[in-house]
């Protein structure tokens, strides 16, 4: 880097910023986030992106930085077990920002007590006329109110981890209820012009979709949304960041400059990367870096507990998230692909797959879904007839994990 | 042999180009296509192409090599333009790279003696080298096609330095193409070091589909001008003996070929002599052969698995057979799975082997003479002929035939026509129906009884005896149902409809029809609602056309369960329209069964009008209700007229028209309380319960009462859950309203009886009735300042209730803990009482009143400072606006009003619930008065202190003002409060009085 900066003091956050230290330790995203803004005058959007490329800091910024027209509210959804406490838990939080009003969030409340355990003056054995509201009529109400207080701004609702959400309830309940929600939701955004939603997660709703799909489930309950990626961080923002890391956490460094860009370079730009090879970093005894050192370090740091951690993660959810007879495909496509960093036409790929005797059978309409499943999942780019994987640092671990190895 | 003959095993080679083109199907002609221009453009352009056709054993593999091959020799016949070598199929001996050129050399035709002698005299290089340079000699460096078979035998035989050689020289000439086949791919072929690795383009061939294979045959019968065959293919029922031998052959080309003249056969044809004849002569040897490749281990696996007749099975059952180590089972399944005998399927993450091609389990059964007779000529047999054909048969064969023909008639009538006769013969209701069997009677009785997986037992052990029993089939479906073996049942009424679906008799029709009502409700019930709802538009499509009274009635239920299922996935506006459909087209009808279906639908719109808020419309569906069907005396008719009367009367009570609401219970008890018929008791006990609720909410708690009392007394020594249910709830509303009359005794006398008529209930609801009823008689003992009683109730709540996982139950625990906590409290056993809480707040962890008690227990306990840390937590788990927290800050003022500075940091912590905040101050100034003239004096440092640790929230000033006022007032400053405004001096009245 030729320019001259100067970095501030920063320390390595695993969690997530408060949204108002945001716009101060959220690195390099303002003009995604103002890209944001922009798009959602325009409609709700879908946020895409792998794990870890910040999906979840980028919202919060955007919360910090929200626009006169819009007031948003965000909420995640990674620890709700059924729709009715998601129903609940968006009132509560709407109810905290004083986005609806009192009556409506004890309304609400008392129709959750309802339903999680029947009031005995109203028990009356088979009888039990006073039948609940469905849910889906109370999160509609429950958006109107959000409208109303809303006071002609453009109301936003920001589900973080919605797939997650999804994919729990398909498994507790089967793919019928996780329908239900996504076509509510949808008619929401169809019938109130003045509600936008972000939906955002670290697991693909494609991957939702295509389980439901599974479930002969025909609907297209995203089609409305627009999509927006979080790509990785700009090269001169991650050397940014990697400088004011490395500084606030007192690494010693032989030359900050240029460890903080060998740094962003091997991280890819990945704020999560950057920030986990930073903290190990700083963990290995106060020695003095130097750029040919962090040149290597990824090796070193793959094989750390942390470092397999993180990076076992896009191994092991194939077997969690994929239809059993994609994994294998997928990890021998993800397997012959480490091997080339330059990446590789479809049919050389193909071919290399057959070469392993489980794949032998596949078919190329086949494999070209399953390359198509990598790519939505974010694994994999296609440029130019070429297919590689998406991030390099990814492809050094896998290649380092099982591409070198003959499986 | 009835002039069948034994057909022979087919061979590309021998076949004219004309012939292998014609019965080519369409999948390698494509291959086929591809690679014959790839090879013609690699002329052109001087580049290689290598590939490698993988494939079982006959599955066309020569056949596409040959095509190739010939095509290219018949248009490269008169240049050298292309040379082409083509190895033999069965290359033995070539372990090094002279060996395979001088594989090529003999396939080139040159002879022995020439090989030896060019490739002897030549002089300081190595045999091969001059191999090598004797092959650039003959091809002239033209572009020249190697064809090569069994390619993974090939390299086998070889070392890997032997093939890295093959691959230098293939690598060294750019002119050299290389076409293979396999039946796997070469060891260590993912292997990114192996010397072939990404060399070729490995075509994998895919297994024939038995529609495609009845194409195939056709086209080779056409080919072999065989006009019986071609006849007897283009005949529809030929699908189902294609199917036959495909299912023998496993897709197999070669196989299938080689069975298709038994297709030919006419319509009687003995079949099994040939049969067994066609395996003795081709298949044996045949098999023999691939068997004899295998090691021992691999031949032991194949035995173990042709044992069990079809059933495939994992490693470890293999394992356990063979005594082999499932390791060295593993090892040898791989090798055989790629060897192309043993398929692979998979199950969850377990994989099950399962013999490739079935015919060789005949093999081994014929050489082992075992099994007859043979079980896969019976199922062939089977397949084969109409059970009129094989009891014709069974009749004319041979002795020693007879047996296969008998096996398969068997088997075909347990699968098919005799379930299809009982529905057509009404003999079987007469006669086979074991109306008279114990084992039946025993069975429907466990049945009626809702003992359902005993009546599956005794149904099943009746279908082992007779498999042809109808109702038992029916009611076995039926009974999977009702015992929530739901997917089992779905299988059961698939496999009845499968049988009996095209059959044009009334009674298999209106069993269709009904099979598929019930199909219907069990995928509604599996959360399947849109195959539900295709299924019931099936049966209206179907038959509601028919005049036949029986099809109506399930084109009624049908359609009425449309409704239901709509309304139950919520899509209320389709609901109605269906049921405005079954309400116009049945409504005219006298047959209750129709009539039932009507109300039944009028209801479910009712309700679905409820939901879409649409009340008056509601109402109106009701009364229709007891207008059309109030005078009928049909128990099931009553029971919709008295649940639309309960659902009015609800209703109305919504409305806020209570007088109303009273006088459609009243109907509803007038109407049907003398019946004793359970279906109406439910509607008498529903309305009566409603009737003392609506009772309760006009505050006319007598009459409340006296109606309670009523459904004690009526209902009080049922069994049926729902209405215990009924029986246990308003003992408790009793209860209470007898406490709010200040009848305290009387109430604890209620909640008793509650304990005795349920206490020893397993049922969970009426347990959770108990719970609250203990929880209640606590409280009101607490009231009654009797504390160790009260303790006592708190307690055999949790020793009753305590290890319960039900949620509902562990809210009751968590409260009867968190009322002895309190007790506990005002015991000054601060310590107990911090246990107490801890162990409701365990079971409960969001429990509100117990994060109160916890906090002021550690206050108590003189751990200030650790109950100040646990605000905050405590907090962050009371929802918004619960009274309490106004309670919680109400308590720690009082308790630290002398220690400013912890005061202070409880304030900081409820700064962001200042609503709280100032609500428990008021309350706190509130409880100080009337204030006396000595208390008077000392609070003066007290409203000092609350000033300072209040300073700069503006909210609280009117508070402070309050308390200021009170105390002036009571130093004799009477003018003090009246600069107040009034409603602050309210405030202090109201809690004076």
């Amino acid at each position: 880097m030729d320019q001259e900066v100067n970095f501030i003091k920063m320390r390595v956050l695993m969690g997530n910023p408060d949204i108002t230290d945001a716009p101060r330790v959220v690195i390099g995203r303002t003009q995604l986030v103002d890209a944001l803004w922009r798009k959602l005058m325009s409609g709700s959007v879908r946020l895409l992106s792998e794990r870890r490329m910040g999906k979840t800091w980028a919202l919060i910024l955007a919360q910090a930085k929200r626009p006169e027209w819009a007031v948003p509210f965000f909420m995640n959804v990674e620890d709700i077990n059924n729709v009715t406490e998601f129903v609940l838990k968006l009132n509560k939080g709407l109810h905290r920002d004083n986005l609806i009003p009192t009556t409506w969030l004890e309304k609400v409340q008392d129709w959750f007590r309802r339903s999680t355990q029947r009031l005995q003056e109203k028990k009356i054995g088979s009888f039990e006329i006073p039948k609940l509201d469905p849910w889906s009529v109370l999160l509609e109400d429950t958006c109107r109110k959000f409208i109303d207080k809303s006071e002609g701004r453009q109301a936003v609702l920001m589900i973080d981890e919605l797939p997650f959400f999804l994919d729990k309830i398909i498994k507790s309940s089967g793919p019928g209820e996780a329908i239900k929600i996504l076509d509510t939701l949808r008619s929401l955004r169809q019938s109130m012009p003045s509600l936008r939603m972000v939906f955002c997660g670290s697991l693909g709703l494609h991957i939702v979709l295509q389980k439901l799909r599974e479930a002969d489930y025909a609907g297209r309950p995203v089609n409305d949304m627009l999509s927006f990626e979080v790509p990785p961080l700009d090269p001169k923002d991650a050397y940014y960041l990697c400088g004011c890391l490395l500084h606030g956490e007192g690494i010693h460094c032989s030359d900050i400059k240029a460890i903080a860009e060998a740094t962003a370079q091997v991280s890819c730009g990945v704020p999560f990367f950057i920030q986990s090879i930073v903290s190990w970093m700083g963990s290995q005894n106060s020695r003095e870096w130097n750029r040919e050192d962090i040149m290597s370090v990824l090796n070193q740091f793959f094989n750390t507990p942390e470092g397999h951690e993180i990076f076992s993660y896009y191994n092991d959810r194939l077997d969690v998230y994929y239809p059993h007879d994609i994994v294998d495909r997928a990890r021998a496509a993800l397997d012959v692909l480490s091997r080339n960093k330059g990446g590789m036409h479809f049919d050389n790929l193909l071919n290399l797959v057959r070469h392993r005797p489980k794949t032998l059978m596949i078919d190329s309409e086949v494999f070209l879904d399953v390359m198509n499943i990598l790519r939505e999942d974010h694994y994999v780019i296609n440029h130019n007839g070429q297919w590689s994987f998406k991030l390099e640092i990814v492809r050094q671990w896998w290649y380092e994990a099982r591409g070198r190895l003959a499986l | 042999m009835n002039g069948l003959s034994v057909p022979m095993i087919f061979s590309p080679q021998n076949c004219s180009l004309a012939i292998l083109d014609k019965i080519l199907t369409p999948d390698r002609r494509k291959l086929a296509t591809k690679l014959l221009e790839q090879i013609k453009n690699g002329l052109n352009t001087r580049t290689s192409h290598h590939n490698l056709l993988i494939g079982p054993r006959g599955s066309g593999k020569t056949h596409v090599l040959t095509f190739i091959r010939k095509t290219l020799e018949a248009a490269y016949a008169n240049n050298d333009e292309l040379k082409i070598i083509r190895l033999s199929e069965e290359e033995r001996g070539i372990t090094t790279l002279l060996d395979f050129l001088l594989a090529c050399f003999r396939a080139f035709g040159i002879t022995r003696q020439e090989i030896a002698l060019r490739i002897r005299d030549e002089k300081n290089i190595t045999p091969q080298e001059a191999a090598v340079d004797y092959f650039d000699e003959i091809t002239g460096k033209n572009p020249t096609l190697i064809i090569v078979e069994n390619l993974a035998y090939l390299f086998n035989c070889m070392e890997e330095s032997a093939i890295s050689d093959l691959r230098g020289f293939s690598q060294a000439r750019p002119f050299v193409s290389l076409l293979a086949s396999s039946v796997s791919l070469f060891a260590d072929s993912s292997r990114t070091d192996h010397p072939f690795y990404g060399f070729f383009n490995i075509h994998p061939l895919q297994q024939l589909t038995p529609q495609d294979a009845r194409k195939y045959l056709l086209t080779l019968a056409q080919t072999k001008k065989d006009k019986n065959l071609v006849s007897a293919l283009r005949k529809t029922k030929s699908q189902a003996r294609v199917n036959a031998i495909y299912d023998l052959t496993g897709g197999n080309h070669r196989l299938l070929a080689m069975l298709s003249d038994f297709l030919s056969a006419d319509g009687l044809a003995e079949l099994v002599g040939p049969f067994v004849h066609m395996a003795d002569r081709e298949l044996i040897p045949y098999y023999q052969q691939r068997l004899d490749r295998l090691s021992a281990q691999q031949n032991k696996i194949l035995i173990t698995i042709a044992d069990h007749h079809g059933r495939a099975l994992n490693v470890n059952e293999i394992s356990h057979y063979t005594f082999l180590p499932s390791t060295t089972v593993s090892r040898q399944l791989y090798d055989l799975l790629h060897g192309g005998y043993v398929d692979r399927k998979q199950k969850g993450r377990e994989s099950f082997y399962d013999l490739r091609e079935p015919l060789l389990r005949l093999v081994l059964d014929i050489k082992d003479g075992r099994d007859r007779p043979l079980p896969l000529i019976v199922n062939l047999l089977k397949d084969w002929y109409e059970v009129r054909e094989l009891k014709e048969l069974e009749r004319s064969v041979p002795e020693r035939t007879r047996d296969y023909y008998l096996a398969a008639l068997k088997k075909k009538q347990f699968f098919k026509d005799t379930l299809e006769a009982y529905f057509i013969e009404g003999e079987v209701q007469k006669g086979k129906v074991p109306e008279e069997s114990d084992l039946y009677k025993k069975a429907m009785k466990f049945f009626q009884d809702k003992q359902y997986s005993k009546a599956i037992q005794g149904f099943e052990k009746l279908l082992r005896e007779d498999p042809l029993n109808g109702p038992v089939l029916f009611n076995l479906a039926l009974a999977l149902q009702l015992s929530g073996r739901k997917k089992e049942s779905l299988k059961a009424y698939e496999n009845i409809i499968k049988l009996l679906g095209d059959s044009k008799e009334l009674k298999n029709q209106v069993q269709v029809a009904r099979v598929l009502v019930n199909k219907g409700v069990t995928l509604a019930i599996l959360k399947r609602p849109e195959e539900a709802l295709s299924v019931y538009d099936q049966v209206a499509r179907r038959f509601g056309g028919s005049k036949e009274f029986e099809l109506q009635v399930q084109v009624a239920r049908a359609l009425v369960n449309k409704g239901i299922t709509l309304v139950e996935f919520e899509r209320s506006k389709e609901a109605i329209s269906v049921c405005d459909q079954v309400v116009k087209r049945f409504s005219a009808s006298k047959e209750p069964e129709l009539q039932e279906g009507v109300a039944r639908t009028l209801l479910s719109k009712g309700v679905t009008l409820g939901e879409l808020e649409r009340p008056e419309e509601e109402i109106n569906v009701y009364n229709q209700v007891v207008k059309m069907f109030g005078a009928n005396k049909e128990p099931e008719l009553q029971a919709q007229v008295a649940r639309a009367l309960v659902n009015k009367g609800y209703r109305l009570g919504r409305l806020e028209r209570p007088e109303e609401a009273l006088n459609a219970y009243d109907k509803a008890v007038k109407m049907f309380g003398a019946n004793k018929k359970p279906e109406l008791q439910e509607g008498v006990a529903g309305a009566l319960v409603n009737k003392g609720n609506t009772l309760r909410e006009l505050e006319r708690l007598e009459e409340a009462i006296n109606v309670y009392d009523q459904v004690v007394k009526i209902f009080g020594a049922s069994k049926e859950l729902a209405l215990q249910e009924g029986v246990a709830g308003v003992l408790i509303n009793k209860g209470n309203i007898l406490g709010e009359l200040e009848q305290p005794e009387e109430a604890i006398s209620v909640y008793d009886q509650v304990v005795k008529m349920f206490g020893a209930s397993k049922q969970p609801d009426l347990q959770v009735h108990v719970a609250g009823a203990l929880v209640y008689k606590g409280y009101t003992l607490g009231i009654l300042e009797r504390p160790d009683e009260a303790i006592s109730a708190y307690d055999q709540v949790v020793k009753m209730f305590g290890v319960s996982k039900d949620p509902e139950l562990q809210v009751r625990v968590a409260r009867a803990l968190n009322n002895k906590g309190f007790i506990m409290l005002g015991f000054e056993n601060a310590a107990e009482a911090l246990a107490i809480f801890n162990t409701a707040l365990q079971t409960q962890p969001d429990f509100s009143p117990a994060l109160l008690g916890k906090v002021i227990a550690l206050m108590k306990n003189r751990q200030e400072d650790e109950a100040i840390d646990y605000l905050s937590e405590a907090l962050e788990k009371i929802p918004p606006h619960n009274e309490i927290r106004k309670f919680i800050i109400f308590k720690l003022i009082d308790l630290l009003i002398h220690d400013e500075k912890r005061l202070r940091r409880v304030v900081e912590i409820y700064q962001e619930d200042q609503n709280s905040l100032i609500a428990g101050l008021i309350r706190w100034v509130q409880d100080q008065v009337p204030i006396s003239k000595e208390k008077a004096e000392t609070l003066e440092n007290t409203y000092k202190t609350l000033e300072s640790v209040f300073k700069g929230i503006s909210e609280a000033e009117p508070a402070l003002q309050l308390l200021h006022a009170a105390r002036l007032d009571a130093l004799g400053d009477s003018k003090a409060l009246l600069n107040l405004p009034r409603e602050m001096r309210q405030l202090i009245k109201k809690n004076e009085e």
